[in-house]
């Protein structure tokens, strides 16, 4: 009798874990040939559910958001991610089999991985699908027609005027190479800006200028907005290679933080592509996400709305916030988009990570 | 030949009968020894491997000569040793000094002294952490503001300091002040239990209290102290949360935090590099059990307590009596006030600013109403909930059938098995979470679909707490005699039967005090449930760390809050049943 009892108890956990798996992996979703019938399709699914470090405040998302939800009447549901990591375990639970998001704003590292695994679906005719409805500059659209980028980042110094005189606010790169600042500034463990950095400078003198950097013995924090909120709370004076657009939402949130934080864009501004993003082929709602991604890209679109909420205008757009403050300030821009492509942004990081003293990885 | 071939036949034979007899329980076994065994052995696999984890691309040693040539790896090697060594120390003198206090001395309050020192233990290592490091930043914290304020006062004028926690010394501190209960639980009943007819000869041979204290009371405890303190040099090697929050922006590592950076903060991720240091620490850790279960067997019989009659004597300190109520005072203030206070603070703030008047107007409620309708809390609310309930109770049950077999049965090997069980304390909590993922992105564990759910969370977190159930479980069965239980076969009841309705009620109160102290355990921890979270199974510790991750200092400040005032009834009732089982008076 034991025997049965045995075996049959060994059968039901067997089907109770294999009937608690997650969704099935590599059945490639099944798109409108055309815009109508994407449309269609999108509306009949009804949600696009992606994740992002594009707001943290769901006030600020769906006013990014209305343009499309108004004129298509598709829902979205927005997770706020931060960091590679969660873009790393996003991409385990892919493997994994789990798709809990259309798409995802990945970092550029990344894609190469993501790439690798077989995530993206397409590639697709971004122009010949949407060239009609949206007008799409084919410098945001990746080489291999899978991804697409929408605005752009650019980085500089952010700091604190109750802890920073005013004849050492900084106003260019070498500025922190002053023996004055030692130790008194963040560097942030995403070589983002450094990197942004390289194609323009060169691989030595920007190699020489990371390890003259990390020789300030610098306080190394892994993430944007905890350096930030440093600043803001008095701990840290300043963090170079501050993302421009993270500190202006930060203080359109918090408007109390100003006497706190300034940021500045020194006489070099690197900027780098936002919004690398592509449906994943697990995604649930694929036609939703696709046209979700075409309108991002869009110039009436997601660039508009990037532009006007969260401070992240494409740098060569002409009319871009961004573009008239350079023009202001006089300072020069280097401009990084798909032609830094993936592959070779983890190649600089990696060297750049190598000369701050880091594990460099494998 | 023949007889060798006999004897194993007769184990297969005993063997055979014993998985026929108890089907349920083997399996049961055979479960956990998976969790224990499956985890290490995909940590050693993956440091022989090349390539990402999930896609192996062939087998080679680069990945330990690239990891042993960093200098890094040594750096984080000693830093790790003298954390642990420095702060066990730190730990020990307090714990020993309160230990003696309370149970040997007539200071006032022993008794509020004893439960508020429990209190620490139920506080997340990340709460202490970041608390801490608002209240020691050495440009914003607040003591560092009021020092610098009172030494501009003498004409002294800093614009940084005094004090920095991001340092060594620093970690070394919070290291100390937290690691003052465990060693307190470890060794607070010795020091009641002893008998003190050795402290009155000293007495009557003219000794005064301190040197009767350190010449008899603490040699005669040595081998509980000892023990004590190699078990808190173990917990302190494998610390994680400190070193994170403390360590990493001064650029100081750890093992534990030299694994997580560089499998989830560095660019590129090495896993292969990861694995190695974890198998690497893993080992050391398998060295420190070792030497900490031999010291185990071989001061179990050490006497303090004989056999005859005795009454635990208080020795009257006079007038130091309300000095030491204050030294006490001043630990809790510094180990629980203090980190609630500035918390407290922090929550009241829509935005983290030092404490100013300016700052003062910009104090309201508005982030408590913001954390209880936004959706992250109640959900990591929710799950923490059933993380530590299915926790504790799947772990003690299974702790409970582990105990059984090897106290109560004639199982071959059982002792074996014991070993096992005791193996995941020597692996840390980071490695445990590395672990399970190695494993669930591998055929043909990634078919079963539990990454990213809240079931891979609760099987680490068993993982991590068997090795304790099994040890209060094996104390308390073999306290039972067996007579109950053969009276039960008599009767023809089965052994489930016998198990659940005769042992486990004559054991409940170990069973309860093991249950709650797993629940806590479960409820604080951090290491785990972050190298495992998901979009949803994020939990209490892993919010308040999201939040400051975020730049939201304010909403991590009000997880922090709500964390300790949940904790701390929790910690009276963990009380409660210590009291119960030792029959001391609550």
């Amino acid at each position: 009798m034991r025997k049965p009892i045995f075996i049959l108890s060994l059968l039901m956990i067997f089907s109770m874990v294999v009937l608690g798996s997650g969704e099935a992996v590599g059945k490639e979703p099944v798109f409108g040939k055309t815009y109508e019938e994407i449309v269609k399709l999108a509306k009949e699914e009804g949600i696009v559910e992606f994740a992002s470090g594009m707001s943290s405040d769901d006030r600020l998302t769906a006013r990014i958001m209305k343009p499309f939800v108004e004129k298509y009447g598709i829902k979205y549901k927005h997770t706020l991610i931060i960091g590679t990591e969660s873009r790393e375990r996003i991409l385990f639970e892919l493997i994994a089999g789990r798709c809990d998001y259309d798409f995802i704003n990945t970092t550029p590292v990344l894609i190469p991985k993501y790439l690798k695994t077989n995530q993206y679906a397409g590639p697709f005719d971004w122009q010949g699908l949407f060239g009609k409805e949206f007008k799409i500059n084919p410098r945001f659209i990746s080489p291999d027609k899978r991804m697409i980028t929408v605005g752009g980042t650019a980085f500089g110094f952010t700091y604190n005027p109750k802890l920073v005189p005013k004849e050492r606010i900084p106003r260019s790169w070498n500025d922190f190479l002053d023996p004055w600042w030692k130790g008194k500034f963040v560097i942030v463990t995403r070589p983002l800006a450094f990197a942004a950095m390289y194609p323009h400078r060169g691989k030595e003198e920007t190699l020489k200028y990371m390890r003259d950097l990390a020789a300030q013995k610098p306080i190394w924090l892994n993430s944007f907005n905890s350096a930030l909120a440093g600043v803001i709370s008095g701990e840290f004076p300043a963090i170079v290679g501050m993302n421009r657009s993270d500190v202006l939402n930060q203080l359109d949130r918090s408007p109390e933080a100003k006497s706190s934080a300034v940021m500045v864009l020194p006489d070099e501004v690197y900027t780098v592509a936002y919004f690398h993003s592509g449906v994943f082929k697990q995604a649930k709602h694929p036609n939703a996400a696709l046209l979700a991604l075409a309108w991002f890209v869009s110039e009436n679109g997601g660039q508009k709305q990037f532009d006007k909420e969260i401070h992240r205008g494409d740098p060569l757009t002409p009319g871009t916030e961004i573009v008239a403050t350079l023009k202001k300030l006089g300072a020069k821009s280097y401009p990084n988009g798909w032609e830094l492509t993936p592959e070779m942004e983890a190649q600089i990081s990696k060297e750049i990570v190598q000369a701050w003293g880091m594990p460099k990885g494998r | 030949m023949l007889l060798k071939i006999a004897i194993l036949r007769k184990r297969w034979n005993e063997l055979w009968l014993f998985l026929k007899r108890y089907p349920l329980m083997i399996l049961m076994m055979g479960i956990l020894l998976c969790l224990i065994l499956v985890p290490i052995i995909a940590v050693i696999i993956t440091s022989f491997q090349v390539g990402h984890p999930a896609m192996p691309e062939g087998w080679s040693t680069d990945s330990y000569r690239y990891a042993l040539k960093l200098p890094l790896f040594y750096k984080a090697a000693l830093n790790t040793i003298i954390l642990a060594g420095v702060g066990t120390s730190i730990s020990l003198s307090i714990a020993l000094f309160f230990a003696w206090l309370i149970e040997r001395t007539d200071m006032p309050c022993r008794d509020l002294a004893w439960c508020l020192l429990l209190i620490p233990l139920a506080m997340p290592g990340v709460l202490f952490a970041l608390s801490w490091a608002l209240l020691l930043g050495p440009r914003g914290g607040i003591i560092n503001v009021f020092l610098r304020y009172i030494m501009d006062i003498f004409g002294i004028h800093l614009t940084t300091g005094p004090i920095n926690i991001y340092s060594l010394g620093g970690m070394m501190f919070l290291d100390g002040i937290r690691g003052v209960s465990t060693i307190f639980l470890m060794t607070v009943g010795a020091f009641r239990m002893m008998d003190p007819a050795l402290e009155e000869a000293a007495r009557a041979s003219k000794a005064g209290r301190v040197s009767t204290l350190f010449r008899v009371t603490l040699p005669v405890l040595m081998p509980t102290i000892l023990l004590a303190a190699m078990f808190r040099f173990v917990l302190s090697m494998e610390s994680f949360e400190l070193p994170l929050a403390i360590g990493l922006p001064a650029n100081i590592f750890t093992l534990s935090t030299l694994i997580f950076f560089i499998t989830r903060i560095n660019q590129p991720m090495d896993y292969g590099a990861a694995c190695v240091f974890a198998v690497i620490l893993m080992f050391f850790m398998l060295l420190l059990i070792i030497a900490y279960r031999y010291g185990l067997r071989r001061y179990a019989s050490y006497a303090t307590v004989t056999g005859k009659g005795y009454r635990p004597r208080v020795i009257p300190i006079g007038k130091w009596r309300y000095l030491a109520l204050l030294m006490f005072i001043l630990y809790f203030l510094f180990m629980v006030v203090l980190p609630f206070l500035v918390l407290f603070w922090g929550s009241l703030l829509p935005v983290y600013l030092p404490f100013s008047l300016e700052s003062l107007k910009l104090v309201n409620f508005s982030n408590y109403i913001e954390i209880f309708t936004a959706g992250r809390f109640s959900l990591a609310l929710w799950n923490t909930l059933q993380v530590t309930v299915v926790t504790a109770t799947a772990a003690m049950f299974l702790a409970l059938i582990a105990s059984w077999i090897v106290t109560r049965s004639e199982l071959y090997g059982r002792g074996i098995l014991d070993t096992l069980l005791f193996l995941p304390l020597s692996i840390p909590g980071i490695v445990v979470g590395l672990a399970f993922v190695m494993v669930f992105l591998k055929f043909p564990f990634n078919l079963t679909g539990l990454y990213g759910t809240l079931w891979i969370i609760i099987l680490g977190l068993i993982t991590q707490n068997i090795a304790f159930g099994t040890r209060v479980m094996n104390s308390a069965i073999v306290q039972i005699h067996k007579e109950l239980e053969e009276a039960a076969f008599v009767c023809k009841a089965s052994q489930a039967k016998t198990i659940f309705a005769i042992t486990l009620p004559l054991l409940f109160p170990s069973f309860a005090a093991a249950w709650v102290w797993t629940a806590i355990s479960a409820m604080r921890a951090f290491s785990v449930p972050l190298m495992l979270e998901s979009k949803n199974t994020y939990v209490l510790a892993t919010l308040m760390w999201a939040y400051w991750d975020e730049g939201s200092i304010s909403m991590a400040s009000v997880v922090g809050v709500l964390l300790i005032v949940v904790l701390i009834p929790i910690t009276f009732l963990f009380r409660r049943f210590i009291v119960n089982i030792s029959g001391q008076q609550g």
